[in-house]
């Protein structure tokens, strides 16, 4: 599982119980634990709630991982997807169950202030991974934005190659389908501008010329 | 996905973890965590030696306890609280009594107590106008005692002392004593804290005076390199947008000397700040003091479309031929329409 740092030797200090090591492997994993529950469950789930829970069951269940220094990946995403799952359904039966009111689709970890901030193409793009099936939006953010190639994927979900190579498929069509419906061409967001229907964002906010102390670009017209 | 690779970077950047998080996640655990852990470790040999310093505690107390009345303690030499995650429950035969979880250290004498508080809240009441001395030490600060009844809470975000009845005086490194009367509480931050209330305040859009002014004595408390990494960042973000650029500049050249800062950094945070080194340098010594800054950067892969066009600019006098061959790198990255429009003009494209 190349994007994921796993360290063997870590896990096994951990599981010795020397002084630090469960610290250092929480803290190694805690990010990551926290983008899964926020790509895969959008807003549906405080993600810090979330990585608590999953913090307490891998201080409780390592021991009982076998081979941790090999699937401590796998099993870690297995353990946060069932999380996730556990409190969707949780949140769903209360809401027909006790006709509660719908859950706030924003993340609630994030604060008011970085919910605001975020953009409005971010917003879309989670609203299209919210409308896929499960099985398809895990491909989808494991191979898209997690950066994990199909074969890792694969191995990170226990299926095979052709199962992930055909669900990152239909996956991929009902995105852009759903993209085109929600961002039509010529509708300008954040500013940017649209080429073949995509906006054009700035990865980098201070990639922005205008915060540059341009005088006036000199004349190159000389070549090389 | 070609059509949609920007907004789906742009949704990854977006929801990556923050050392705001991580300060969040960090504290809760501390506050949740589970006391015991179940453990593959536990042999035989160690559940005996456990069992025996149970019974040989359990021994201890037995023989301490009728030698002092109503079950109120009198040490003389240090005793550990919260010992094995045992909730905290100490009566002081002079009138001072702890109780709580967290694990911390009693030392002093009677009337005159200090208690070292390594993680948790414990709640403290002490006899008013008894002229009993106590303090409660972390890292963070130290909570003098005037008479009181008040709760000391350690978490990764710092210390917090909460008064519920009488005064007490409240020290954290850098800021002057505060007197914290009934019903109010004040914290003394962590450096976690700190970075965890700057970035806040940042994400909030305060003025970047108040985001300075708010982590001004974060390097008056102990912290991990990766700590005071993101502190230094803060730091000079803020100063460089309150235009305090020669700051900024050797803010940044401090931080690109201290090896166990840069290790300890993300990845992409040298290049960041020499990115707003060159942007700062420009303005203070315009593209002559900017050079140094403009060539790390135009030498590595992590070069923008900005810097390639900062860098045509200041070079472009003396070397039209490294110039355009910017410009035309530059094309190849993100760039503002108005001026990628205004590049291929000059370059005849």
């Amino acid at each position: 599982m190349s994007a994921y740092k796993n360290n063997p030797e870590l896990i096994q200090r951990a599981l010795a119980n020397e002084p630090g090591a469960w610290d250092q492997l929480l803290d190694a994993w805690r990010p990551v634990i926290l983008r899964w529950t926020r790509r895969m469950a959008g807003g549906r789930v405080d993600p810090h709630d979330v990585l608590q829970d999953v913090s307490v069951l891998i201080w409780t269940h390592l021991h009982t991982v076998r081979s941790p220094e090999r699937t401590f990946p796998s099993w870690l995403y297995r353990v946060t997807q069932r999380e996730i799952m556990r409190r969707r359904r949780r949140a769903w039966v209360r809401r027909v169950m006790l006709m509660d009111s719908p859950p706030d689709r924003s993340d609630p970890a994030l604060g008011p202030e970085q919910n605001a901030q975020m953009s409005e193409s971010a917003r879309i793009v989670e609203q299209i991974l919210q409308k896929l099936p499960d099985a398809q939006r895990e491909v989808m953010v494991l191979h898209e934005l997690e950066g994990l190639n199909q074969r890792e994927v694969a191995e990170m979900l226990d299926v095979k190659l052709g199962t992930v190579k055909s669900r990152l498929r239909l996956a991929r069509v009902r995105f852009e389908r759903e993209a085109r419906e929600l961002m039509p061409p010529g509708d300008d967001q954040d500013g940017g501008d649209r080429k073949d229907g995509a906006v054009l964002t700035f990865k980098n906010p201070s990639n922005n010329p205008s915060d540059l102390p341009f005088v006036g670009l000199v004349s190159v017209g000389g070549g090389r | 996905m070609t059509n949609y690779r920007n907004e789906l970077d742009a949704y990854a950047a977006e929801t990556e973890s923050t050392p705001v998080d991580m300060a969040i996640a960090r504290a809760r655990w501390e506050a949740g965590r589970p006391d015991q852990r179940v453990s593959a470790w536990m042999s035989p040999f160690r559940l005996a030696f456990t069992g025996g310093m149970v019974a040989a505690a359990a021994a201890l107390l037995f023989a301490l306890l009728p030698s002092t009345p109503d079950n109120q303690l009198d040490p003389t030499g240090p005793v550990a609280l919260g010992e094995q995650a045992a909730p905290v429950d100490v009566s002081l035969l002079e009138g001072i009594s702890i109780s709580g979880e967290g694990q911390g250290l009693l030392t002093g004498t009677a009337g005159d107590r200090a208690v070292a508080l390594d993680s948790g809240r414990m709640h403290f009441e002490v006899t008013p106008n008894a002229g009993l001395h106590l303090q409660v030490v972390t890292d963070e600060g130290t909570a003098t005692v005037l008479g009181t009844v008040f709760d000391v809470e350690r978490d990764a975000l710092g210390t917090t002392v909460s008064v519920e009845r009488g005064k007490v005086q409240v020290d954290c490194p850098g800021h002057e004593a505060v007197y914290v009367t009934a019903g109010r509480a004040e914290t003394c931050y962590s450096a976690e804290g700190y970075l965890g209330h700057g970035r806040a305040l940042q994400q909030a859009g305060e003025a970047p005076e108040v985001v300075l002014d708010a982590i001004a004595h974060a390097g008056e408390v102990s912290a991990e390199p990766a700590f005071r990494a993101e502190l230094a960042v803060l730091r000079i973000e803020s100063l460089s947008r309150l235009s305090r650029h020669d700051e900024a500049l050797s803010g940044v050249e401090a931080f690109l000397a201290d090896d166990a800062l840069v290790g300890a950094a993300a990845e992409h945070r040298p290049t960041e700040l020499r990115r707003l080194a060159a942007r700062a340098a420009v303005q203070v010594g315009g593209c002559e003091r900017a050079m140094p800054w403009l060539d790390a950067l135009n030498g590595s892969d992590e070069a923008e479309g900005v810097d390639l066009v900062q860098y045509a600019t200041c070079v472009g006098k003396s070397d039209p031929g490294a110039a355009r061959a910017a410009l035309e790198q530059a094309l190849d990255t993100d760039l503002e329409p108005k001026l990628e429009a205004r590049i291929r003009k000059l370059l005849g494209q």
